[in-house]
């Protein structure tokens, strides 16, 4: 798929842990983990609200289109 | 933020569940028994007089006398009766697949469409089917049961929108199983 998934790098930059966040933002963490990997097909406003948030970044900065 | 669906437990399918496995067994011990009276009868009763069995809600029985020059006539007889009535316990499992499968906590699975689309068709199958015992049997049976039963070819019955109403909920539910993969998929 052509859009990439940067959460782990945006998570080394913060220095913050996959478990971490799941706690912080309330979801498990096999979505969570599924999410990093990019095993989804969509991810929800509200999932990315609150990502965001706990992360201090922008949308923008945890996904990224590289074409095939 | 919790992925997972919530799935409502319905009530009373385990009594269903228990209902629809007993009907089953015993349809089934009821047609090898049926089938095995189809095949002996002819054999064994004096005079030529089997006692034939009418797929109908009372079920209803005649006897009739079986000619040599029928015999014919009463394979193909016994064996559509004998197909129907299997038809008609394959309905039942289905049911029961479906039935199970709602009574699982999983919410949809790929099972539920193709059950609902089986015993539509199953249905459908058997309702032309039982038409056509009918006329076998009519055939059969002569004058005696021309007093009795009137036959006449009726292409939309109840069961045949009975068929069509559980095809279209197997396209429902097929639908509603995408949707539901659809809500899996997303974070």
């Amino acid at each position: 798929m052509p859009i990439i998934i940067r959460l782990d790098r945006v998570l080394a930059d913060r220095k913050m842990s996959l478990t971490e966040l799941s706690e912080k933002v309330g979801i498990t963490m096999a979505n969570l983990s599924n999410l990093k990997t990019g095993k989804i097909s969509a991810v929800r406003l509200a999932t990315m609200e609150a990502i965001c948030r706990h992360l201090s970044c922008q949308p923008g900065d945890l996904f990224e289109y590289v074409e095939d | 933020m919790e992925n997972n669906m919530t799935h409502y437990k319905i009530p009373f399918l385990k009594p269903i569940l228990a209902l629809l496995t007993t009907s089953i067994i015993l349809g089934s011990i009821a047609l090898v028994v049926l089938a095995a009276y189809l095949i002996i009868a002819p054999l064994t009763s004096s005079a030529s007089q089997v006692s034939l069995p009418v797929l109908m809600q009372n079920g209803l029985q005649f006897a009739v006398p079986v000619h040599a020059e029928s015999a014919g006539m009463y394979s193909i007889y016994s064996f559509v009766v004998v197909i129907t009535l299997f038809l008609s316990l394959l309905f039942l499992f289905f049911l029961r697949k479906a039935v199970d499968s709602l009574s699982k906590k999983n919410g949809f699975t790929e099972l539920l469409p193709q059950a609902f689309r089986s015993m539509g068709l199953l249905l459908l199958l058997a309702t032309y089917l039982r038409q056509f015992h009918l006329y076998l049997f009519l055939q059969l049976a002569g004058p005696v049961a021309h007093e009795l039963l009137h036959f006449s070819f009726t292409p939309i019955t109840s069961e045949v929108l009975y068929a069509l109403a559980l095809l279209a909920l197997g396209k429902v539910f097929s639908y509603a199983l995408y949707l539901q993969s659809e809500y899996e998929q997303a974070v």
